[in-house]
Parts: C-alpha cells; structure tokens; sequence
C-alpha cells in the first residue's frame, strides 16, 4: 500500500471500487491513526507521504561506578537505549559527575559503539581540592543517522589522575 | 484548500462529485500521510532536519522541524555589556515556526577569574540562511539574556579563580513568536567582567520547532 | 467514534451510508487534522489506531529563595510547575542555578500529583556541590517518567532541599512534555 494523490470526483460520472480501494482505502491507511500500534510514541515524517512512530526511551543505572581510564569505557552497563530511528534522534543524559584530581571527568554517549567526542559530553573539571558532585545534564542531536536500529551507551573517561565518578545515570533517546 | 469535518452520509442519498472533493479529496490531503516530506532545509545546520507531527491550530496540523547546529572552535570575548559573537559565530538554527521553539543549548565554557562566562541565545525573524532582514530595525528580534544562559561562575565553587571550563545544557521553552514565519536561534556569550576572558567551547545547539 | 479498517469496495456494490460514515467520516476524525484542536501540540501515538495531541508546557519562577530542609518542599514561591494531560509518560526537563552557604549541596527535584503521585528524589534532581559565596553553573536535567496513569492531568512541581547547610535557588524552570 502507498499514498497515492486523492483523484478529483467529476459530477455525474461513476465512482469504481478500485478508485475506493487507491484513493480512499489506501490513503487512509497511510495516516497516523491507521500506523499508531503504540502509546506515547511521537509521529515522525519517514519519507514523502510516510508516517512513523518513533519511541521516546530511557535507561537508569543509579548506582555509583568509577573509572580512571583515559579512554572512554563503559561502566556496568552505560546506562543504555536502542531505539529505531529515521533519519536521527535527539539524546538527553543527566548523571551527578565528579572528577578526583585536577584533571577532567567527561560523560557521554557512544553511538553504535563510536567514540564520543568532547562536544557530547557532561565536563566536569576537577580542581584537586574540593570533589564536587553536581548532578547536571547534556542534550544532543543526531541528526546524519540511517534509517533502522541504534544503540546508544553512555561512556566515561577521564585526562589524566582521576577517578571520574558517575551517579544517578539517565540516559534518554528520542527516535526522530 | 482546508479541512471540513466529514460530512455525515444519509441512506439512499447521491454523494456528488462536489461532496467527495470536500470531504474526502480536500481531508485527505490536509492529513499527515499527504503533507509528510523530507529532504534537509536550508540554512546553517550539522545534521539533516528532522520532522515530528504537531498542531498548527484548530484541525490542523503540521511538521514541526528539528534541526542542531555544533561550533566546536574554542573562542573567547572579554565583553561585558552586551551579548556578542564570537570569531566563529553561532551555533544558529533557523526553522519556521508558528509558535516558538524547544530550545537546547549546549556549551564548554569557564573564565579566567572569578567572574562569570554566560552563553545564552537570541531570536529573530530572518530569512532561510538566518541573516535577519537587511533593515535596522522594524523587525522581531528578542535578544539574548541572562535567564536563558548557561552560566558558569568562575569562583565556583571555592570562591577563587578556578579556571574550570566545564560543560553543561539547558533545555527551555521559548513561544512568542508573532506570526508563522522563519526564525533563528543563535547563541551569543558574553561575561561579567571585562577584566576576565571567557571561553567557550564544544558549542552545540537543538531546536524543535512547535 | 473510533478508526475502523478502511472498507475494500467491491465492484458494482453501491456504497451504503453506514458504510461512509465508519469508513470516511469517523476515520477522517482520528487523523491528525481531525484531532488538532489548538496550536503548540504535539501528536502522540494512544494505543491502537489512536493518536493524542500532547501538551509541552513551561514555567519559569526567578526569584531567588532559599531552604535549610533537608528534605523535599517548597520554596517561598511555589514551583515552577506545570499541569497537563499525558498518556503513561512524558518528559520532564528542570533548571535552576543554586548557591550553598557552606560545603552542602543544593538539590532542586519535582514531584508528581493528579492521577499519579510520585515522590521527588535525588536520583532525577539538578545538584549543586559546594559553592560556598558562588552561584553553581545554570544546567538542566532530564527526565522521563513512564508510570502515569494514562488520560489523566497530571501536576508537575519543582521542590529543593538542602543536604546540610542554606541553599538557595534563582532562575528555575520546568518545562514538561506530554507522551
């Protein structure tokens, strides 16, 4: 089934089953209501005439974890979501992120088991004195993804010194 | 063309070839699965623009774009009094909207003092390339401020200079938008001494249009 | 009115108005042109063969206040906090910036009442370390609260509290989204 134009009705003349079943039947299985099989899932453009509805998706991991790996690394399980996407998605992650020593503690998600660069990441800059705990958020977007199944993972490291500690992890995926 | 609410059908009676372009040729094309596209719109942007399904108003509804923009280049300004530019200007976002935007504004910033490096943003009217019209004034503009920003004290938290560029994000409503039209985010920065140099770096910058 | 399997015509076989009324009227209705009612919506999914128009609402209280509790309440001013309908979830964005007399932490959260209550908690708070004389970094939090009961208006209301010493809070907003 596909959308296909609504045919414009001339008077007088007869209205055929298979202009129903294109123009009216087919049409009307294309729109929202006819796709929605989920709840509280957004509606999505996927290509021209297309609808799809797209998952909003969080994974908590509360507990306290370390690491004084100055490569990114995974903590217990991240915190982790995959969701179906179009063409991107929009990630949210909050965590209480703190770093040791007078050295940096960056928190971020790795797509699809890339590396995440600085720009996606919580920064908390140690100072060596006082290990603050703030509990803060980041928000990306990702908007150059292929249509289909994304993982995204929440990955820690620090600059140097160390550890980074991460608490009260959320991580939130928005499928576009 | 518009939305009609469907008209009731009566047994026995012609539906005429006036009724069905109403009622079913003109609904159909206001419904999602007609008006869905795709494809990038124009202007500054990282990634491709994305569409979620909103209303525009009674009975109709429409994509609301969402796109980002990322200015990773580590700049600074000493400027005190107004919010400014960096060298790389930006990140900005233009989308068209009918009502406003939601807002998320990320950003690597710190200063070299104990006062304060603020980025925040500002609105305009503009054209799809985010250049706002080329008169001096007569058109809607809200410009950046402090409640906006994200703000990061350089005496946090010891009270002394502490050169800590660190990085956070806020998530805001912004919905005052006149008319339907095309608008831009663009995140400006400033700090609040121009004895201090602030930095700002990683700076990356959503919008959902609504 | 629900959305009903659009009919397949037959040839020859006339078209009853039972017929147009399921198959064109009461469908057209579950569209998203049928659904909108006003403009600043989000169309959600609402189980089978249903879409909902969700809310995304914001409040913004600046005054800046302060608390000694070390449990969750509020503040002089009440809030921010917003009210809307939502299916089973929606998200939940806070902001503030926040202040310490001493080394505390400051910890702004909210809470949720109307169909659901649910408590506010650390877990999900914007905190703050330290920063005694200084005001911490302007960060917001996310949040995504799947277990409300569907159809029914719910309160979302910031709270604080303060581990141990004066926090105080300014620039504070919630902006919730519908699901």
């Amino acid at each position: 089934m596909a959308w296909s134009t609504p045919i414009t009705a001339a008077a007088n003349s007869t209205f055929l089953a298979s202009q129903w079943n294109t123009g009216v039947r087919d049409n009307l299985a294309m729109t929202a209501p006819a796709i929605s099989t989920t709840n509280g899932w957004l509606i999505c453009s996927s290509a021209t005439n297309v609808i799809s509805e797209r998952q909003v998706v969080q994974s908590i991991l509360d507990t306290s974890a370390t690491t004084s790996s100055v490569t990114f690394v995974t903590l217990g399980t991240g915190p982790a979501v995959t969701v179906t996407t179009g063409n991107g998605a929009l990630c949210f992650h909050s965590a209480n992120v703190s770093c040791a020593t007078n050295n940096s503690a960056l928190y971020g998600p790795s797509i699809d088991g890339d590396t995440p660069p600085t720009g996606r990441c919580i920064l908390i800059d140690g100072d060596g004195v006082t290990t603050r705990d703030d509990r803060i958020g980041v928000t990306n977007g990702f908007l150059t993804l292929s249509d289909g199944a994304h993982t995204f993972t929440l990955q820690a490291r620090v600059t140097g010194g160390g550890p980074a500690t991460v608490i009260n992890r959320r991580i939130i995926a928005m499928a576009l | 063309m518009a939305w009609t609410t469907p008209m009731t059908a009566v047994e026995n009676s012609l539906l005429t070839a006036a009724q069905f372009n109403v009622h079913v040729r003109n609904n159909l094309l206001e419904t999602e699965a007609a008006r869905a596209t795709t494809g990038n719109t124009p202007g500054p942007g990282t990634g491709a623009t994305a569409r979620v399904w909103g209303t525009e108003g009674p009975n109709r509804s429409a994509e609301h774009y969402v796109k980002d923009h990322n200015v990773d280049t580590l700049e600074t300004t000493s400027e005190d009094e107004v919010y400014t530019d960096l060298a790389t200007p930006g990140p900005l976002v233009t989308v068209i909207t009918a009502y406003g935007f939601l807002i998320m504004a990320n950003c690597q910033l710190g200063t070299n003092t104990v006062n304060n490096a603020q980025a925040s943003y500002e609105i305009y009217e503009s054209d799809a390339l985010g250049n706002p019209p080329d008169v001096e004034d007569g058109y809607f503009s809200s410009p950046a401020n402090s409640g906006r920003a994200i703000e990061m004290d350089g005496a946090w938290p010891n009270g002394s200079a502490a050169s800590s560029l660190n990085r956070y994000g806020v998530v805001q409503v912004w919905a005052a938008v006149p008319i339907k039209g095309l608008y831009t985010v663009k995140m400006k920065y400033k700090c609040t001494n121009n004895d201090a140099v602030a930095s700002f770096a990683q700076r990356r910058l959503q919008v959902m249009a609504l | 009115m629900a959305w009903t399997t659009p009919l397949s015509a037959v040839a020859n076989t006339p078209l009853t108005a039972g017929q147009w009324n399921a198959s064109v009227r009461d469908n057209m209705l579950e569209t998203t042109p049928g659904v909108a009612t006003a403009k600043r919506k989000i169309f959600v999914t609402n189980g089978t063969n249903k879409i909902a128009e969700r809310d995304l609402k914001d409040h913004i209280v600046d005054v800046e206040e302060s608390t000694t509790s070390t449990s969750y309440v509020d503040l002089g001013t009440i809030g921010p906090r917003v009210t809307l309908r939502t299916g089973f979830s929606a998200l939940v964005w806070i902001r503030c910036m926040s202040s310490n007399s001493g080394g505390g932490t400051a910890h702004m959260s909210y809470a949720v009442s109307g169909g659901t209550t649910i408590a506010a908690a650390n877990n999900k708070a914007r905190s703050a370390d330290g920063g005694s004389g200084s005001w911490s970094p302007a960060s917001s939090v996310t949040n995504l609260e799947t277990a409300l009961d569907s159809g029914d208006e719910h309160t979302f209301t910031a709270k604080y509290l303060s581990s141990s010493v004066t926090s105080s809070f300014s620039r504070r907003r919630i902006v919730v989204l519908g699901l």
